[in-house]
């Protein structure tokens, strides 16, 4: 396994994928500045604790990675089909479930590492815009820190349940523009289905969503940024966890049973 | 005789209708170079990804290197000393012949790159420096799938159809590859091929397929008795009177 790792990095770093993700991340997030400095104002002057409620739900953007990361997996998993090399995996000795989980190691790390861009974009604007005296200050207001962790932690299982979904479209297509429009098909739908759920059904913190495979995972980011979502609600972990062993799944059981060219 | 390959009763469908092999039965020694031959879609290649793992049988059995293929783990352990090219070769188009090479090391755990820059002189790839894979030309991709497939010094090499897209200087090279490996490193080959001549100067072993199945196997050392003894000239002429009975 660690083999194949090293294997599917280092063909990663030689491809232009991780300068298309850095030029397309840097464009996204020109084209938000304004509105964040907008929506900072409009939080900051709400008081402390929910300016801060929204800035780390914010920082630790959701929704807006989640188009990179319904991406990235179909480039990832292109590398094997388009240039036959799944074929030289196999050969090697790997067995198809050691590629599969390779492909999503390697898929999620990248999904952090746009995260992580995010995130640090994010924070040099935040402190540029509300100035440093105002972001430390929010930083020590009370229950920031288990704000912050509990944000992170959901975070980070809502962009793995993503990354497995996009990963299981793009291994049972097994063609990169296909499944890339699918991939990016499906979560327009799932968002706009979110957002209606969202405004038709408030508050969103409602246990029917968990049921829903897709959409928790969009209602939930939407109503997190918004900050009127209890995160702490263990149903949601429940939801997307269910999420993640589903598509996960779904995907290796179609790998393991296709015959690949 | 100790055999590197043997298959027991080995059948694969598609779907419910299309059978390509049929009861495939094969016996691959060790040290030999062996030409498997046979019309387009006879099976010959299905029979190579099934042992190289690209694709599950629908029942019978094989044995590599002693393991069954029903011990899955041990199969899988077998297969670390084979190394294919199976239709066309595989390798990462926008890296250089160097890259894919050390690529494939690094697939097979190889911790030192050393023995690359032998590799590349073996195929005459060396002076390609960063030229990357997706600018080379088709025999010049044939190359490389050669010596990608000759990394880690496997026991075991399959060819599916090497010689085809290859310049006539090429198919002498290879031909004089496979020779100078299967003496010196005592590795045993499987070898498809349309061109009959070419392959009958260097297969100690055949294996002649019909419809999915493998209607004879013969030595290279019977086969040219048989054809000194018969009105048969070449193994063309062999091979064209079996498919045609």
């Amino acid at each position: 396994m660690e083999k194949l790792l090293r294997n599917d990095y280092r063909c990663i770093l030689k491809s232009r994928l991780i300068p298309g993700i850095l030029l397309s991340v840097f464009l996204f997030l020109i084209s938000q500045t304004m509105n964040q400095k907008y929506l900072l104002n409009v939080y900051a002057e709400s008081g402390e604790s929910a300016a801060f409620k929204y800035l780390a739900c914010n920082l630790i953007d959701c929704y807006i990675s989640a188009f990179f990361i319904m991406v990235i997996p179909s480039f990832v998993a292109a590398f094997d089909f388009e240039a036959g090399m799944l074929r030289n995996k196999l050969i090697a000795g790997y067995s198809r479930t050691q590629i599969y989980f390779s492909n999503l190691i390697t898929s999620f790390s990248l999904c952090l590492l746009c995260s992580l861009l995010i995130f640090i974009y994010k924070l040099i604007v935040y402190i540029g815009f509300l100035t440093p005296e105002v972001f430390v200050s929010l930083i020590r207001s009370p229950g920031a820190a288990e704000i912050m962790l509990t944000t992170i932690l959901f975070d980070i299982l809502v962009k793995f349940a993503l990354c497995s979904i996009s990963l299981a479209i793009a291994m049972i297509i097994s063609n990169r523009v296909i499944s890339i429009f699918v991939s990016i098909a499906l979560m327009v739908s799932c968002l706009l289905a979110g957002i209606s759920f969202d405004i038709f059904y408030e508050p969103a913190g409602d246990l029917l969503t968990t049921i829903m495979f897709m959409n928790n995972i969009f209602i939930v980011s939407i109503a997190q940024a918004e900050g009127n979502i209890p995160i702490q609600n263990s149903a949601y972990y429940v939801g997307i966890i269910a999420d993640i062993l589903v598509f996960t799944s779904a995907g290796l059981f179609v790998f393991n049973r296709r015959n690949y060219k | 005789m100790d055999y590197v390959i043997e298959a027991d009763r080995l059948c694969k469908n598609y779907g419910s209708r299309h059978r390509v092999l049929k009861e495939f039965d094969i016996h691959v020694p060790k040290g030999s170079i062996y030409g498997l031959i046979g019309k387009n879609g006879a099976g010959k290649t299905t029979f190579m990804r099934i042992i190289c793992g690209v694709q599950p049988l629908t029942s019978g059995e094989f044995s590599l290197f002693g393991a069954k293929s029903s011990d899955t783990n041990a199969v899988r352990k077998a297969r670390e000393r084979i190394s294919a090219v199976i239709e066309s070769p595989s390798f990462y188009p926008h890296m250089s012949a160097k890259d894919n090479l050390i690529q494939q090391y690094t697939l097979l755990g190889i911790p030192s790159t050393e023995g690359i820059d032998e590799l590349l002189e073996l195929v005459g790839l060396l002076n390609t420096g960063k030229k990357k894979v997706k600018d080379f030309s088709l025999g010049m991709k044939q190359r490389l799938g050669i010596a990608m497939a000759l990394a880690g010094s496997p026991d075991l090499i399959i060819l599916d159809e090497p010689m085809n897209r290859l310049e006539p200087e090429g198919v002498v090279e290879l031909r004089e590859t496979i020779l100078r490996l299967n003496k010196e490193r005592d590795i045993t080959f499987v070898i498809s091929s349309h061109i009959l001549n070419e392959l009958s100067k260097i297969a100690t072993d055949y294996g002649f397929i019909r419809d999915g199945k493998l209607i004879e196997e013969i030595t290279a050392r019977d086969l040219e008795a048989k054809l000194s003894s018969s009105s048969h000239r070449t193994l063309e002429d062999y091979f064209l009177d079996l498919m045609n009975r």
